[in-house]
């Protein structure tokens, strides 16, 4: 552990928000990000331009006015982020610990930067503070002091490799892809993308860590790789060797009913979580089974295969994702 | 090749302030290779990471563009998207005036020229080719049946048919007029012409039938919506009615039911902020009927959440209330809650003349209920320490214990209560290690030896003691009875085998006495008879004689006389006792005259040498004390 301070003058500091669901990208559009409940994410610079990292990362943070409801997520997050090994397509920690603003710091207001004015004003650069910073391999130390530091008035926060790609809510929600302004998925491509993240849920199941929060959001699309990367695990559980087979049949549900369907359809599954700001408990809520919703469109995109493996995985009928990642293979096959 | 490019766009982005032309050229010369690259124009091969990060960096490019010419004022350039006009306008008048800049988006560049090229969106092509209305003139079966129609009704129809594509009905409509003027069986016409009208008419246009600008408008407010950004998705919804109107349409029902709705949902968002700065000020009752209604409005899980917060916190202050304006005694439990209830409250809300006002009445009630909780620990306390069972016992400490903790939650942990608690643990310890030896006595009596279970009955000596009438003791007295029955029988053959023993013994003895007594005592009455011989002892009375010596002893009582005086053979010391440890009163030289003095006994020192009690006077100059008689020798007179 080693302690910096967080000021634009002379060290680290928070630049321009990007939690703020809209920002204007490489797309003439405006791009959605996840906006998050229980923290803020902003771009982590360094006013010596010194940082270890290629890109400047981002660095997600707490929210100071919500510590109650966050701080289990945040624990949850440190735990499977420093547990969870060999899987390049989770957007990994790169430093992680606790920020102890100075007193009276006064937080940005949730501003999209769109403008160079609104990028100032939703930015971080003017928070000031002490930051403990510990490694990746320092967990254990993290969650030790978590209570003890909280206590006294710290920040948990997370530094995480930014993404810069589009997420898949923009390539695939139907507001967006009626709008034909930006470039489809085919469908080959949606049972990749489907494949690559049952994969993703097969490495994590089996290190014993469930994802939950399956919003299109929080999957990113790297075109030139034509790879998922995913993002965000707080709402997600670091079980260890307990997990459970209910806990991953929940999981493949809830990523059938929010992501595969949205990816399949356009939107999510009728009574599904909605896409904004989640809490565990929207999601352990949720019905344990849901229905397929077709437009037109939809009937005509989908062959009578994929509906039916849609349907099933609605219902629960997917032990692991082995088994759902075998299905999709047969599915791509015939594409 | 791309490298070049790639550094350019790095330098140009992690410069401090780079020059808008420099943005663009790198963006455009970036966008131009990729451009290339994708379309086959240029075939060479590029490392994927170099690919990955010129992806990364037109993003890049792109976003401080957009942001910078969101800056601009309108007059010089529009911003593109509803958010960024609704963002930038309350900032436009603090802008200064950059350069404006020319067309931003990512269209293809012919390299060198900066020229715009024009390339349909993939999207459009995927469109025409999965067309499934046929209107474009792909299908060639199509072509053949039109065919058969009259060639100007036909172009007439063309016109007609992208204007009805178009959802440009205004348009459409009477070309299909003029259509079924000519061929009044074209029945494709007839149901367009139908349709137009009625899409008109009542305004329910389905989203596929819209003009393609408002489509994308209404599909980015839907999206926007989802995603509860309300004021973004009127926007983005205001550009598609504006669309619309261009197109000639008046009406249009689902963009209509979708502005109402999000007018509502901002409604009840406003209402929401009003309640929750009403309920900053303390206003709770406002506050909840605020967001009350907010909450039955738009049933949004976080309005309906907050409600249901304040509404438990109304009720537990009225409960609150309740129980300060209760007569009689108040049940400490009862008020311990409430003082707990009201603390919660007022974190929360900060003070509040109510919450005041009852923390007043609470302050005032607690300290006669102290006392009493304090007097009913010291009870139960000592009702612990008698207590005849186990269980009693530990009902009434844990009744003490309660009250110890109403007495922390009341804020009355003084040094009684600490001291009491300190009591009260001891009291549970020596419960706890009693239950223990119960337990422990159990099992040793299950395990051993039934009919003498010393272990088990030792182990419990002290818990059967303290708790005579527990359930366990009792019981476990039941089971020593086999014990006791065996312990009563052993004392019993022990005791008669001492007592044999001891009259075995005692008859021995008295038998061996008796036999001595018999073989000595006739010879020792019969020595009595000769301790009558001495009665000759009598005889010689000539004893008498020796009285005539009498007279001669005078004369020899006299001889010590002259041994009264002594003299020192050498010079030694006079001491206060007999002899060497004893002070030195004085000293004498050989032939000094001492005076023996009369002792009552004879007196030896250490070694057992004899010593007198001697005087000597010279002048005003004397002195008594013990001399050894080894160092005397007599004088004579």
């Amino acid at each position: 552990m080693r302690e910096e301070i967080l000021d634009s003058n002379a060290s680290y500091y928070l630049g321009e928000a990007l939690d703020t669901w809209l920002s204007v990208g490489h797309r003439d559009v405006a791009v959605p990000e996840a906006a998050g409940s229980s923290a803020r994410v902003f771009l982590l610079k360094h006013a010596n331009d010194s940082l270890p990292w290629r890109i400047n990362p981002a660095f997600k943070v707490m929210r100071h006015d919500k510590q109650a409801y966050a701080m289990p997520l945040f624990r949850e997050e440190f735990k499977i982020l420093g547990n969870i090994k060999g899987i390049d397509a989770i957007t990994p920690m790169l430093q992680g610990g606790f920020l102890k603003p100075t007193p009276g710091t006064v937080w940005p207001d949730e501003l999209a930067p769109s403008s160079k004015i609104l990028e100032l004003q939703g930015g971080g650069q003017n928070i000031k503070g002490t930051l403990a910073v510990f490694e990746p391999d320092e967990v254990n130390d993290i969650l030790e002091q978590f209570d003890e530091r909280l206590q006294d008035g710290w920040l948990p926060f997370l530094i995480l490799e930014r993404r810069w790609e589009d997420n898949l809510y923009m390539l695939c929600d139907a507001g967006y892809t009626r709008g034909a302004f930006i470039q489809n998925l085919s469908m080959k491509q949606v049972l990749d993308i489907a494949m690559q993240i049952t994969d993703i849920l097969e490495k994590a199941h089996a290190q014993g860590a469930v994802f939950l929060d399956h919003k299109l959001l929080h999957y990113y699309w790297n075109e030139p790789r034509q790879k998922v990367i995913i993002l965000d695990w707080n709402i997600g559980r670091w079980m260890g060797r307990d997990l459970a087979p209910e806990m991953i049949r929940d999981d493949l549900l809830q990523f059938s009913a929010r992501a595969l369907h949205h990816l399949f359809t356009g939107q999510q599954a009728p009574g599904a979580a909605v896409v904004g700001g989640n809490r565990p408990e929207d999601i352990a809520n949720s019905p344990s089974q849901f229905k397929a919703s077709y437009s037109f469109d939809v009937q005509k995109r989908l062959n009578n295969d994929e509906m039916r493996f849609l349907e099933d995985a609605l219902q629960g009928k997917f032990a692991s994702a082995t088994e759902m990642k075998t299905q999709l293979a047969i599915l791509a096959a015939k594409r | 090749m791309i490298k070049p490019l790639i550094e350019q766009a790095q330098k140009v982005l992690a410069s401090a302030k780079p020059g808008d032309d420099e943005l663009l050229n790198a963006q455009s010369e970036l966008a131009s290779f990729l451009e290339a690259l994708s379309t086959g124009r240029m075939s060479i091969k590029v490392d994927i990471d170099d690919l990955e990060e010129s992806e990364r960096l037109m993003r890049e490019l792109k976003r401080e563009i957009n942001r910078r010419q969101a800056g601009v004022p309108a007059a010089e350039a529009t911003p593109s998207t509803p958010v960024q006009r609704a963002q930038t306008e309350p900032i436009m008048s603090a802008q200064t005036t950059p350069a404006p800049l020319e067309d931003t988006s990512p269209s293809p560049v012919i390299p060198g020229t900066h020229e715009p090229i024009a390339s349909p969106s993939p999207i459009f092509s995927q469109i025409l080719q999965n067309d499934s209305l046929g209107g474009l003139d792909s299908d060639p079966l199509k072509r053949f049946f039109q065919s058969a129609h009259d060639p100007e009704a036909e172009r007439l129809m063309d016109q007609a048919e992208e204007a009805f594509y178009k959802g440009n009905y205004q348009v459409a409509i009477p070309l299909y007029e003029k259509v079924i003027q000519m061929e009044p069986s074209w029945s494709r016409a007839q149901e367009h012409h139908a349709e137009a009208e009625e899409y008109l008419r009542s305004g329910n246009i389905p989203s596929v039938a819209l003009p393609p600008e408002a489509g994308k408008d209404y599909g980015k407010a839907q999206s926007a919506a989802r995603v509860f950004r309300y004021q973004i998705a009127l926007n983005y919804l205001d550009d598609a009615f504006d669309h619309l109107e261009e197109a000639g349409i008046k009406r249009w029902r689902e963009g209509e039911d979708l502005r109402a709705d999000l007018e509502n949902q901002m409604q009840a968002y406003d209402v929401y902020k009003e309640g929750l700065n009403l309920l900053s000020l303390g206003d709770l009752q406002t506050a909840f009927s605020k967001i009350q209604t907010a909450a039955s409005a738009v049933a949004i899980p976080e309005y309906i959440d907050k409600a249901n917060e304040i509404r438990a916190d109304i009720s537990a202050i009225n409960d609150i209330s309740d129980i300060v304006s209760m007569s009689g005694k108040i049940p400490p439990a009862m008020l311990a809650d409430a003082k707990g209830k009201l603390e919660r409250i007022r974190m929360k809300y900060g003070e509040m003349d109510q919450i005041r006002r009852l923390r007043t009445r609470l302050d005032l009630m607690i300290p006669a209920t102290i006392q009493n909780l304090l007097d009913n620990t010291k009870r139960l306390k000592q009702e612990a320490a008698d207590a005849p069972t186990a269980n009693l016992a530990k009902q009434k400490v844990a009744g003490a214990r309660e009250n110890l903790d109403l007495l922390r939650q009341l804020d009355a942990y003084d040094a009684e209560s600490l001291s009491l608690e300190d009591e009260i643990s001891r009291l549970e310890t020596e419960i706890a290690s009693n239950l223990d030896a119960i337990g422990r006595a159990k099992e040793t009596f299950e395990s051993g030896n039934k009919f003498f279970a010393i272990d088990s009955w030792k182990i419990s000596r002290n818990a059967r003691k303290r708790f005579p009438q527990d359930p366990d003791v009792l019981e476990l007295k039941r089971n020593y009875l086999p014990s006791y029955a065996v312990a009563i029988l052993a004392i019993l053959v022990f005791s008669a085998l001492l007592i044999t023993l001891l009259t075995f013994g005692v008859r021995r003895i008295s038998a061996g006495i008796t036999a001595r007594n018999l073989a000595k005592t006739p010879t020792a009455t019969n020595t009595s008879t000769i301790t009558l011989t001495p009665t000759v002892t009598l005889t010689p009375e000539p004893t008498l004689t020796p009285t005539e010596y009498v007279s001669p002893t005078p004369t020899l009582t006299q001889t010590p006389t002259p041994i009264s005086y002594v003299t020192p053979l050498r010079q030694i010391w006079v001491r206060s006792d007999c002899y060497a440890d004893y002070l030195g009163v004085g000293r004498v030289t050989p032939g000094t005259k001492l005076t023996l003095m009369p002792m009552a006994e004879r007196k030896f020192d250490n070694f057992n040498r004899e010593c007198v009690l001697v005087s000597v006077s010279s002048g005003d100059y004397a002195l008594i004390g013990f001399v050894l008689i080894e160092d005397l020798a007599p004088v004579s007179e």
